[in-house]
């Protein structure tokens, strides 16, 4: 087992940067919790997980020291890659599958369709009432 | 009525309206777009689904050239510039019909940008000379050609079927239509008006058709169409604030709801009240739209470069590898395109000038006969039968089917080589001009286009009457019924003879030739009264 000591130089670094950070911490409203309540379907159930997130987002934040104005993201391995194209459009019976198969994983399912719960329409995600002064 | 408000509205020069399209275009391919299972709609609950489809965990997307190649038809049909280089992205939100959570789009990196489609203005010709008290027609004796500007062409996937059940509080899920190739324009907000948008959204989807890049049949099911509309005072700047309408599913939807949002924005801007960037809905019931969101909910789609797709490439003749088969030649695919809607009809005109003209013309386009037009044409193959086949078109078939769906029920049943038939036999008296109705009607209720003019001539007897004699006994036969008119022939003989025209075409009806029925009477009424 090693133990990685860091150099005099790059802890003094690190502190310097854990000070400018630590100046503005972000604090999860009300708003900012829907949002992300909704976005990740994930219910933060009491304050001490809203805490959590916000230390996380806290000590994550430091990535945003590192400058990168010059670069651009890396989102594939395989760089030099051209995107393949399937060159027959016609319909694979081998790849399809069958519809006990489609069905085989899914808790409800009624008459071959897979069943979720009812969550209201598609884009209605938020459902206000009609402003009727408005109309 | 909204659209007369609307069209008050526009023309009374203190506002001005902006409207902009959002449309997604369901691709004609055999398979969907990153997998080999099936693109057909209608099929067997959940029979046409792959691993990828489910988002099954280790499934890849496999782009379908096919897709590609009908996206870059639209691109050169709308004249836009083709982006060499693009990328994919996934659209995050979550779903039951989108079981990855995740759409794969080409938000800001799509393969085509900046174009411009060009546009004939439909309207209807009696109500022409009216519209010149409305500003957004130019001219109302011609083809007034419009034109749009296009922002950007996308290609992305379809999402599955959802049925909402509210008894049970479930959502049934298909997952048939996920992964079906779509082709999302966008367009920038040159449209002014519900006319105008109509007939943008009505000649792009004959070029779509034509171009082979979705199936012909209604709006309902090829495009989807959401529109954005704002109306601003007159020399005001737009404040980038508008209204996004949503579910329109045909071409009256949208017509209809631009004219509504005019004249709710107009009310809203009189009272001064500011418009909301909101979506709205659109109530097809209530001819109304109605409020969803507030542009402010919007959902954060986190985009994101789809990793498991490398940029894609075209290419034209100026690359060099351009020798490989299996990628896209742009500059192919614009040599192996037919001309454009536009084109073909200024062909139109000028093959068909001695009896086409630019009104007639825009009467056929308005009907959506153009199509039954051409192939009657390449039937007769004579010009000298040409006016009179545009002049039953124009009049008789009209009446019968007046609208784009009617007329290809009509040509179903009636084909260009029987209504070819009719004509050459009108031309040759065999039929008179007066049976031509009744004649057409039987024909596309019989819905048997194979049978020959002959059959339905021979099972109706509407043979026209040619014999001079057996003609010269009809009129005698009505004349011994109608004593009284051969007295009143020396006082008002114009009356007379009309009466008795009508009288024998009712007995007859259709086999009796107009001009020969009338030189008869008078000549048989002549030797009688001397």
């Amino acid at each position: 087992m090693f133990r990685i000591v860091l150099s005099r130089r790059s802890f003094s670094v690190l502190k310097q940067i854990k000070g400018k950070v630590s100046s503005n911490p972000i604090k999860i409203d009300t708003d900012m919790q829907n949002k992300l309540e909704r976005l990740s379907l994930i219910s933060f159930q009491n304050e001490t997980t809203i805490r959590k997130v916000e230390q996380t987002i806290h000590s994550s934040d430091i990535i945003h020291q590192v400058n990168v104005d010059h670069l651009q993201p890396l989102y594939t391995l395989a760089e030099t890659e051209l995107c393949p194209l399937r060159q027959t459009d016609t319909i694979s019976t081998e790849k399809t599958l069958q519809t006990k198969q489609v069905l085989a994983n899914a808790t409800k399912t009624y008459e071959d369709y897979l069943v979720a719960p009812m969550i209201g329409k598609r884009d209605s995600q938020t459902v206000e009432k009609v402003d009727q002064t408005a109309l | 009525m909204a659209a007369t408000a609307a069209a008050a509205i526009l023309s009374s020069g203190r506002f001005y309206a902006l409207i902009g399209f959002e449309i997604h275009v369901k691709l004609a391919t055999n398979s969907k777009m990153f997998s080999a299972s099936s693109a057909a709609p209608a099929q067997t609950t959940n029979s046409q689904v792959t691993p990828f489809d489910m988002a099954l965990p280790g499934s890849l997307p496999y782009l379908n050239r096919a897709c590609l190649e009908a996206g870059v038809r639209a691109a050169v049909g709308l004249n836009c510039q083709i982006n060499k280089i693009s990328h994919f992205e996934r659209k995050h939100y979550f779903y039951p019909d989108s079981p990855s959570g995740y759409q794969i789009t080409q938000q800001r990196y799509p393969f085509a940008s900046d174009g411009l489609f060009h546009y004939p203005l439909l309207v209807k010709r009696d109500k022409l000379k009216a519209s010149t008290k409305h500003k957004f027609v130019d001219n109302p004796n011609s083809f007034v050609i419009k034109q749009c500007r296009i922002e950007r062409i996308q290609l992305e996937h379809d999402t599955g079927r959802s049925i909402h059940d509210e008894y049970q509080n479930r959502t049934l899920i298909d997952l048939n239509r996920f992964g079906t190739g779509l082709v999302e324009i966008v367009t920038r907000p040159d449209i002014q008006s519900s006319l105008e948008g109509e007939s943008f959204l009505r000649e792009l989807n004959r070029l779509l058709i034509k171009y082979n890049i979705c199936e012909q049949s209604g709006l309902e099911t090829a495009l989807r169409v959401d529109a954005n509309v704002s109306l601003h005072r007159k020399d005001t700047m737009p404040d980038g604030s508008r209204v996004e309408v949503k579910n329109l599913g045909s071409f009256i939807d949208v017509r209809q709801a631009i004219d509504f949002e005019i004249k709710r924005q107009e009310q809203l801007l009189t009272n001064n009240y500011p418009i909301q960037k909101e979506t709205r809905t659109y109530d097809t019931n209530k001819h109304q739209t109605v409020h969803l969101r507030r542009k402010e909910d919007q959902i954060d789609y986190r985009f994101m470069i789809e990793p498991n797709l490398p940029p894609l490439f075209l290419y034209d003749d100026n690359d060099k590898n351009i020798n490989r088969k299996d990628f896209v030649n742009i500059d192919h695919i614009k040599r192996s395109l037919p001309m454009s809607p536009l084109d073909e009809r200024k062909q139109y005109l000028d093959k068909y000038k001695d009896f086409l003209t630019v009104e007639h013309l825009h009467e056929l386009l308005r009907l959506d006969m153009i199509d039954y037009f051409r192939d009657v044409m390449i039937q007769l193959d004579n010009n000298h039968l040409g006016h009179i086949a545009l002049e039953v078109l124009l009049s008789d078939v009209k009446s019968i089917s007046y609208d784009g769906r009617k007329i290809r029920k009509f040509a179903q049943a009636v084909s260009s080589t029987l209504f070819a038939d009719i004509i050459k036999n009108l031309e040759k008296r065999i039929i008179t001009r007066f049976s031509l109705y009744t004649l057409l009607t039987l024909c596309n209720k019989n819905r048997d286009s194979t049978r020959t003019l002959k059959s339905f001539l021979d099972e109706h007897n509407m043979y026209a009457i040619n014999d001079e004699n057996e003609l010269e006994k009809l009129c005698l036969k009505i004349l011994e019924e109608n004593p009284k008119q051969i007295d009143r022939y020396k006082t008002n003989p114009k009356k007379v003879l009309e009466q008795l025209h009508s009288n024998i075409c009712k007995k007859h009806h259709g086999r009796i030739h107009d001009d020969l029925v009338n030189d008869l009477f008078k000549r048989l009424l002549d030797k009688r009264t001397k």
